[in-house]
């Protein structure tokens, strides 16, 4: 990492800056963690690597747009990321819905919810979900679902997502933020 | 709902999640808005998914980081021909006010040194004006001083020559103020007259001289006031000097009644 791209501000500052040489850095820093939650959202490896592709260029396009009073610079990435694979497998579930023309479009929660649970951090952290918060967590954040369609999906009131939702963040929130030093 | 109660609700949650309809995504931002704490608790929310989906972290296939580099290189390159053009906008905007502020400087500064010499100009001006006239007494000042101290000089000149007589003519009872010198040299006949103090005649008059010869006032000319030292009719046997007031032109004698000054040898 070049020495002047220590910290999150320098770097947000060259985005701005549209100092391009700042792309590759954030590319070494974060193209891991944005891969990763692509990949889990879609699966498919060809897929998500275009998907990161996409998600770069958005990050480059918007950099100068980049806010951050609106939250961390890793945040924003991370969310460029993911809402790019989710807008992906939405914009894939509506012409599917148009071909097929069927009410469901997704595939089993049962195979959809299949944590790849090869990360020892990951294993501690989703070992302190209940199966149900995991279950929320997935239709909703790795699977872009409504909550209403989260809510069908799982025969559960709305209410009961929204709280299923809340409780799981409290708890990642707790092991993540908290305990971070 | 209180802040507190809209955070617990969940629905902040949804909202980062992208899960809700757009009408409750504008209540939320509308809330976001409105209370701090609201806002907050969205960061939170987005911190601890960004912590969360991070933990799934993969290494991309290493091949794919040129791939996305290059993509970016080329979208940046495509933004080069707008983004400078942009800026140089943007530049001759900047460059334009600047320039306007500071020829809007330069007018000032120039217009305050112009009233600024204007008025040292004036200054100047009645300076020397006031200079000028101080001058011009001076040297008028300096004529009549410098005509003192011939007439002074001449005095001296005169006075110095051991054949010089000097007679000072006394004023009479009549013109006790009046006072005369005539200078005589017996040997050359010469006279000369300096007036110190006599009236200022009236315009048909005239002051005589008269040089007393054996008893007989004889006419030694006619003079008028402020002439310095006067060069009179010579004479070269007198027993006394006389000056009276006569009319303009002279008396063969002389008006004792106008009689002003007298003095003997």
């Amino acid at each position: 990492m070049p020495p002047g791209f220590v910290d999150e501000s320098a770097l947000v500052l060259a985005l701005q800056q549209r100092k391009e040489e700042v792309m590759a850095t954030l590319y070494d820093r974060y193209a891991a963690a944005m891969y990763g939650v692509i990949k889990k959202v879609v699966t498919d490896e060809a897929i998500a690597e275009d998907l990161l592709q996409e998600a770069f260029v958005k990050v480059w396009k918007a950099g100068a747009q980049y806010d951050a009073s609106k939250g961390r610079l890793f945040t924003w990435l991370i969310n460029v990321a993911r809402n790019t694979a989710i807008d992906y497998l939405r914009s894939k579930r509506h012409k599917e819905s148009i071909q097929t023309d069927e009410l469901d479009v997704y595939s089993p929660v049962t195979e959809r919810v299949t944590t790849a649970v090869d990360h020892i951090g990951l294993k501690d952290v989703l070992a302190t979900l209940k199966p149900e918060q995991q279950e929320v967590l997935d239709l909703l954040y790795f699977n872009g679902l409504t909550q209403e369609q989260a809510a069908e999906e799982l025969g559960i009131p709305l209410g009961t997502v929204k709280t299923r939702a809340r409780t799981a963040i409290q708890v990642l929130r707790k092991i993540l933020i908290d305990k971070k030093p | 709902m209180t802040p507190e109660a809209y955070i617990s609700s969940g629905i902040l949650e949804l909202y980062v999640m992208g899960s809700l309809e757009s009408e409750e995504m504008a209540e939320v931002e509308a809330m976001a808005q409105r209370h701090p704490e609201v806002l907050a608790a969205i960061n939170d929310i987005r911190d601890t998914l960004g912590e969360f989906g991070a933990l799934h972290a993969q290494s991309p296939p290493p091949a794919l980081r040129s791939k996305v580099l290059e993509s970016i290189a080329a979208v940046a390159a495509e933004e080069l021909p707008v983004v400078p053009m942009i800026s140089k906008a943007e530049i001759s905007v900047k460059y334009a006010r600047v320039a306007i502020a500071a020829s809007i400087a330069l007018f000032l500064l120039s217009a305050l040194t112009a009233v600024n010499f204007y008025l040292r100009w004036q200054e100047a001006a009645t300076l020397a004006n006031s200079l000028l006239a101080e001058k011009t007494q001076l040297a008028a000042e300096r004529d009549v001083l410098q005509a003192r101290a011939s007439e002074s000089s001449e005095l001296l000149a005169l006075i110095a020559q051991p054949d010089f007589r000097l007679v000072n003519l006394k004023g009479t009872e009549k013109h006790p103020e009046a006072s005369a010198l005539v200078a005589w040299n017996p040997g050359s006949a010469e006279v000369y007259l300096w007036v110190n103090d006599l009236p200022q005649p009236a315009a048909d008059e005239q002051y005589q001289l008269w040089a007393i010869v054996d008893g007989q006032p004889q006419d030694a000319g006619v003079f008028d006031l402020g002439q310095g030292s006067l060069k009179m009719k010579d004479f070269g046997k007198a027993q006394a000097f006389a000056i009276t007031l006569e009319r303009k032109g002279g008396s063969p004698t002389p008006n004792l009644e106008q009689l002003h000054v007298i003095g003997t040898l």
